[in-house]
């Protein structure tokens, strides 16, 4: 009888086991940041609740929404809404890149991809560039959504893709910096790390600076991708750099972010933040704005590095802070939108669009 | 009570999975079986003891059915005879429990590890960072890691049922080796209903987990099949397929496993 307990007690256990395993499974919402882009005095964002809002920027009011409330969400959002013009370009998890009227929020067009869409799109010359996590790079035509040629990569692609001087240079996972020729997607060159490649390259002058997941900073010749210099952080470098009057700031997953020399790659400081950094810093008026995913935003003397103010929201802070009009606006994990006072920090509006009734 | 957790069991076995991942060729499929024969191995002495614990059990079964024939009046002197008969015996009626918890936390580090090896979007791949060790640059340049293996994306479930099939049908046969023979009704009745009823339950949510998970299941379920071969043979599964009737009150023969040729 006593075995028999045994074997009652030993099931409820097992099935108490199956039961968290299964808690833990894969659920189909797919956690997703939201980013923001300001314009115009308007604040476009996305998010995991899968739509599009427009707010005023100076009370987060809604304007409008994609898709309107009566419809069906698409998928999660991570990317921020890229503006060209009247239209909005913002690429989903549901693997669509959709084109939004920017004034009512009304679908032009949409192109879909075989991968979700994590980055935002890069727009030159009428040409719309496209990462996609079906490990390909599109470009289309911004007006019509029409594919002029697409190039694939040996894994995903998260980072924007960025054009300069008719080449377009693209990230991949596949520890590769490809520059291609803008208008034919032929490939010039490409470059090979020690780790994944997440966040987007930066072009400044006759240089590509991109951070690997080997978790090194690489200044590259734009021309030939020979390296300039790299940089050794303490943990990946997922987050691109920001090149400001020849300093490179870039965060890293090791709580830090640098402030390098962009010729020579010398670090000029570093600063200890409270988090792991994932997104690119922001700069305005001698100020750096980073966020970290335990939810701080520290605002920095960039020559110094020193804190001149910090601002604690409740949920992780994994995207890039936009400044616009003296104003800081940054997105955290849940979809909440903050706007603080660039200067002092202090808070002058939140909103959580997809929660607001 | 989480960073304890992190540090000491879940940490090293993703960072072991992932070095067994470069090791073997990058493949994940491979690794996870590979990991799951060490954690066998390293887990030996402890399967070992809940094994010899069940045979022991088993061969009580006679002297304690006979007690609850004797005290089937008194529950109180029946229970007091009972743990004097354990007792006596040196066995503990809890003995196969005991291991089985031990093992627990391994399932519970190994699906976490999997899971988390296996970003699929952005969120899990951070959450991946957290837990990586930095310091070791190979472990940091497999990322990400190749999910494939044959028909299997590890990250997600089996499209084609196959991995749940086979979890069900090694777990019972790993249980039907292991089942106790015994003339009680209700302990034949409830041996019959774990016998399906952990099986289904377990190919249920491989249904839903990561096949990889599942693939661990099944390479666990077919290492323990053969070290129980090795304990008592095929157990009830021999009279199972011999057509005959199980044996009623009866436990095999000490030292010896019924169904096991000699």
């Amino acid at each position: 009888m006593k075995t028999l307990h045994a074997k009652v007690i030993l099931i409820f256990v097992l099935v108490t086991l199956v039961a968290a395993l299964g808690g833990c499974a894969p659920t189909a919402t797919v956690p997703a940041w939201s980013s923001v882009t300001v314009a115009g005095g308007i604040v476009y964002t996305g998010g995991q609740a899968g739509r599009v809002y427009a707010l005023d920027a100076t009370n987060g009011v809604e304007i409008w929404q994609y898709p309107p409330s009566s419809e069906k969400a698409v998928g999660p959002l991570y990317a921020a809404p890229v503006l060209l013009e009247d239209t909005l370009y913002i690429g989903s998890h549901d693997n669509n890149l959709y084109a939004l009227d920017a004034n009512t929020g009304s679908l032009r067009w949409k192109f879909s991809t075989n991968g979700y869409i994590l980055a935002e799109v890069s727009v030159s010359d009428g040409l719309l560039y496209l990462a996609s996590s079906d490990h390909k790079i599109y470009a289309l035509e911004a007006k019509s959504g029409l594919k002029k040629w697409e190039f694939a990569t040996r894994n995903w692609v998260w980072a924007r893709p960025v054009v300069a001087n008719d080449r377009v240079y693209v990230a991949s996972f596949d520890h590769r910096l490809y520059c291609l020729d803008a208008i034919t997607g032929q490939k010039l060159w490409d470059f090979q790390a020690g780790g994944a490649f997440a966040g987007s390259p930066v072009v400044a002058g006759d240089t590509v600076y991109c951070g690997a997941f080997d978790g090194k900073v690489y200044a590259l010749e734009a021309s030939s991708g020979t390296v300039r210099w790299q940089f050794q952080t303490g943990h990946w470098v997922w987050a691109g750099p920001l090149v400001m009057e020849k300093v490179v700031y870039v965060g890293s997953l090791d709580r830090r972010l640098y402030a390098l020399d962009a010729v020579t790659g010398a670090k000029f400081w570093d600063f200890a933040a409270d988090g792991l950094i994932r997104a690119t810093p922001a700069y305005a008026n001698g100020l750096l704005y980073v966020g970290t995913d335990s939810g701080v935003l520290h605002a920095l003397d960039a020559s110094t590095g020193q804190q001149k103010w910090v601002f604690k929201a409740d949920q992780a802070m994994l995207t890039s802070p936009v400044v616009y009009d003296g104003t800081v606006y940054v997105s955290v994990l849940g979809d909440m939108i903050y706007a603080l006072d660039a200067e002092t920090g202090v808070q002058r509006w939140s909103v959580t669009p997809s929660k607001r009734k | 009570m989480g960073q304890i957790w992190n540090a000491v069991i879940f940490e090293p076995m993703l960072n072991g999975l992932l070095f067994l991942y470069s090791l073997l060729g990058r493949n994940f499929g491979f690794s996870v079986v590979v990991f799951t024969v060490l954690v066998r191995v390293l887990t030996l002495p402890i399967t070992m003891q809940q094994m010899r614990s069940a045979k022991a059990s088993q061969e009580l079964q006679p002297k304690l059915q006979e007690l609850q024939k004797k005290y089937k009046d008194n529950r109180e002197k029946l229970a007091e005879e009972q743990m004097k008969l354990y007792k006596e015996s040196g066995v503990n009626p809890l003995g196969c429990l005991v291991p089985t918890l031990i093992q627990l936390p391994i399932w519970i580090g190994l699906y976490q590890s999997i899971i988390n090896a296996l970003p699929d979007n952005p969120l899990q791949l951070l959450n991946l960072a957290r837990h990586i060790y930095p310091q070791f640059p190979l472990l940091s340049s497999l990322v990400p890691l190749n999910p494939r293996f044959l028909w299997l994306h590890l990250g997600r479930p089996d499209p084609y049922y196959i991995v749940p099939i086979l979890v069900v049908a090694t777990m019972w046969v790993q249980q039907k080796m292991m089942a106790a023979p015994t003339a009680d009704p209700q302990q034949q009745a409830m041996n019959q209903s774990m016998e399906l009823m952990m099986p289904m339950m377990f190919g249920i949510i491989t249904l839903q987990l990561a096949s990889g998970l599942g693939l661990y299941f099944v390479a666990t379920n077919v290492v323990g099949i053969i070290q129980q071969y090795f304990v008592s043979g095929w157990g009830a599964l021999a009279t199972l397929f011999s057509g005959q009737a199980g044996p009623a009150g009866a436990a095999p023969p000490k030292g010896k496993g019924y169904g096991r040729k000699k």
